[in-house]
């Protein structure tokens, strides 16, 4: 069971907005769609689903085309959307049948996830402390991040096994997020094929294995995550101590990105230099609390791709 | 058009027009109309029942009270009144009493006789010139028989007699009708004549611009509510949730045949509400119909052909009847009619609505469904007052206005059935172009955010549309 994405390309007018996108998802996990604002993620997602036409290439699921209302997908959309008016309850049963999810199972389903979610209250109706019964919310009186949660619930309905998610924890509060965080997990350890669109970098280290960063529509950036981060090697220094060492740093000719206060990053070229560097502050006896040399951070990797193209732009 | 763009169209159907009944303030709107309906007719019987100037005149008018009829023949001639109420269920307990006796021992049998309500004498004679008959009736002052009655009985009677006194004199029924009938007064222009025909008919007019109103009232009211479910889809981002489960066309066609199935059940349970609102009246009045209600009853038992104007003589026959079968097939006419017009601007409507971004673009947006619509209405009016053949044929073939006028001029004998045929070729051709357009561009259309596209955006993404994987 794969998904292959081979030479995607599409174009509005004379701007193509999608250039060559080629990747492949051969284990189960989460690949992550990763690039800047109009960088091409949201049109690449809905030309897999098949929402968009493509002008070129061709998007195959267990080496058949895929065709996402034919096969098992989910999908929660960047811009989420429920009918403002009518029940949630209606609107879960509504989109479970148009995934083809029997009304016995898609019922189980939305009571499971309506718990995980704790948002019972919203789907089925109450009673009142005067034993009255109390219908539930409307959409429209739902704060964002719960009706992020009912989106979410509709794309896992009919328990796919692509489960595509573009930008799912922007806009939630740290609870929220670490909810959803569990839910993606359970996902995974589920074996499902997942796809992730986000600009949250840490979370994307947390749970991705591959990535694809997209620029202006052009892939900078593809493969499997570790091997990337292997790639650029230990280059970043981290140090915290208690006095100024500044002159020390320019002594071994490291370049500075960042200090604040009593906190320094710094790249340097190797793992000699940094030591160069941890010789003469112990030489010194400045008190040193933090020393830290790692590999880049997927963020920094991030900024570095297309951080000096949208600079100059 | 693949069969597959269209698979869902029914879960998509089934969902709008639940959720349309499901929206309270469309209950309260249709809980209102069909209390209206229901008890407008039952409450003004009760209104008009209750008034006792009226009460005092009614009558039952399923059948004539009169029982007896003496029928006293001062003249020499042979007279034979009881071919009148033969085979007639209303004057089934009528009987004519043929008698010598004088008029005074008549009214003192009226007089002593239980029965002397029900009863009427007809006394046959010539005028003091002998140049005229006469017919006078009599009857008791306390008369369970009402005014309307007597008046259609009597007419009905005298009528009767001068045919029976005209056959007496050899004429034939065609001979008799010939003299009945009136003579008709033309005045035409010398200029005019070389001009297809005369004036506007005011009847056939009306009957145009009323089946032009309530066609483009459907039009308006159902396409501003295609487009408008669309945008709010479109508006409320549900589009893209709807988009991974079901195709484009599949949404737009569920949502067409969903507001089809809820005129058509809003027009249903108005044509109950109406019915129940009839049997209820019928059920208070079972004893008691006003004189005026029994008249109109009774009038329209027939219909007076000379009343009737030249052209809605195609409706109705020589001999006063109604056209049955041309009304049927008028109605046929109509139904197809509607429902292709209907689907042709549901697919104008659906590309209305995927091509705007927000509610407020839509009020633009649809502006050309309410001119093209408007515009039909004034050419239907046109046409009877223009009175040009090619104007007409042109309003005819083009599908917009055709749709409008050609159901109705069938049935009022202006346009031939090969219109007819022709007006559906157009509109069946327009509507699958209009269907393989909007799968084309469509797709593009409902992710589409930002101003309104105009037609030439529309053309372009459906060039491009067909290039594209």
């Amino acid at each position: 069971m794969s998904l292959k994405v081979k030479n995607l390309s599409k174009k509005y007018g004379e701007k193509t907005v999608v250039d060559n996108l080629n990747f492949e998802i051969n284990e189960p996990g989460v690949y992550a769609l990763l690039g800047t604002n109009g960088a091409g993620k949201t049109t690449s997602i809905r030309m897999i689903l098949g929402m968009l036409s493509h002008d070129s290439g061709e998007i195959l699921w267990k080496d058949k085309p895929l065709d996402a209302v034919a096969c098992n997908v989910g999908y929660l959309a960047e811009e989420r959307g429920l009918y403002p008016k009518y029940s949630l309850m209606d609107q879960l049963m509504y989109f479970a049948k148009l995934r083809g999810v029997s009304k016995a199972a898609a019922l189980e389903r939305i009571k499971y996830w309506s718990a995980r979610f704790e948002v019972d209250e919203y789907i089925y109706p109450s009673k009142s402390s005067r034993g009255k019964k109390v219908p539930p919310k409307k959409p429209e009186q739902l704060s964002k991040g719960n009706q992020q949660k009912i989106q979410l619930i509709s794309a896992l309905i009919s328990d796919p096994e692509l489960l595509i998610l573009d930008e799912p924890l922007s806009g939630l509060d740290p609870v929220n997020t670490d909810l959803f965080k569990s839910v993606i997990y359970e996902q995974i350890e589920k074996k499902k094929f997942l796809i992730m669109s986000s600009h949250q970098m840490p979370t994307v280290e947390e749970f991705c294995t591959d990535i694809t960063i997209l620029n202006k529509s052009k892939t900078v950036l593809q493969g499997n995550l570790n091997e990337i981060k292997k790639g650029y090697g230990r280059v970043h220094l981290f140090i915290k101590c208690e006095e100024n060492i500044e002159d020390l740093i320019t002594g071994c000719n490291i370049e500075l990105i960042k200090r604040k206060e009593s906190e320094y990053h710094l790249k340097v070229t190797g793992e000699e230099q940094a030591n160069e560097l941890l010789n003469r502050i112990i030489a010194k006896k400045i008190m040193l609390i933090k020393f830290e040399l790692r590999e880049p951070s997927l963020h920094e990797i991030f900024v570095e791709k297309v951080g000096g193209d949208n600079e100059e732009k | 058009m693949k069969k597959s763009n269209l698979d869902g169209w029914q879960k998509v159907f089934s969902f709008t027009f639940v959720q349309h009944y499901k929206s309270k303030s469309v209950i309260v709107f249709l809980v209102l109309v069909i209390l209206l309906a229901v008890l407008s007719g039952p409450l003004m019987s009760m209104i008009i029942g209750n008034s006792s100037a009226i009460s005092d005149k009614i009558s039952d008018f399923t059948e004539c009270k009169i029982e007896q009829v003496y029928v006293k023949n001062e003249t020499d001639m042979d007279v034979e009144l009881s071919g009148l109420t033969e085979g007639r269920a209303y004057y089934k307990s009528v009987s004519f009493v043929k008698t010598d006796d004088d008029l005074d021992t008549l009214f003192e049998k009226f007089k002593n006789d239980e029965k002397a309500n029900v009863n009427l004498i007809l006394d046959i004679k010539l005028n003091d010139k002998k140049d005229k008959y006469n017919c006078v009736f009599y009857k008791t002052q306390d008369s369970k028989v009402s005014e309307t009655a007597l008046s259609t009985f009597t007419e009905e009677l005298t009528d009767y007699f001068d045919q029976q006194r005209m056959k007496n004199e050899d004429l034939s029924d065609e001979d008799i009708k010939l003299i009945n009938s009136s003579c008709d007064v033309e005045v035409t222009e010398i200029a005019s004549l070389d001009k297809n025909d005369g004036g506007v008919d005011p009847l056939s007019m009306t009957i145009v611009i009323f089946y032009a109103c309530i066609v483009m009232m459907i039009v308006l009211i159902s396409s501003q509510q295609i487009a408008a479910s669309i945008v709010i889809e479109k508006s409320s981002k549900v589009m893209e949730t709807l988009l991974l489960s079901a195709r484009p066309l599949a949404i737009v066609v569920g949502k067409i045949m969903a507001t089809v199935a809820t005129m058509l059940c809003n027009c249903i349970l108005l044509i109950i509400s109406v019915l129940i609102s009839g049997v209820i009246t019928s059920a208070l009045n079972m004893n008691k119909m006003t004189d005026s209600a029994a008249q109109l009853i009774q009038s329209t038992s027939s219909i007076d052909s000379e009343n009737v104007s030249d052209l809605s003589s195609s409706l109705v026959n020589s001999s006063g009847d109604l056209n049955i079968g041309r009304i049927a097939a008028g109605v046929v006419i109509i139904i197809i009619t509607t429902i292709m017009g209907y689907f042709m601007y549901a697919a104008i409507a659906g590309i209305t609505g995927a091509a705007c971004s927000s509610v407020e673009d839509l009020s633009n947006g649809s502006a050309f469904i309410s001119i093209m619509s408007v515009l039909s209405l004034y050419a239907c009016m046109a046409v009877d007052i223009v009175n040009n053949p090619v104007f007409t044929k042109i309003t005819y073939i083009f599908p917009f206005t055709a749709m409008f006028i050609v159901p109705v001029h069938f049935m009022l004998g202006k346009a031939g059935f090969v219109y007819v045929l022709i007006m559906w070729a157009i509109l069946a051709a327009l509507i699958v172009f209009l269907y393989r357009f909007t799968a084309r561009v469509y797709q593009s259309l409902v992710l589409y955010s930002g101003t309104r596209l105009k037609l030439g955006a529309l053309i372009g993404i459906s060039k491009n549309a067909g290039k594209k994987v």
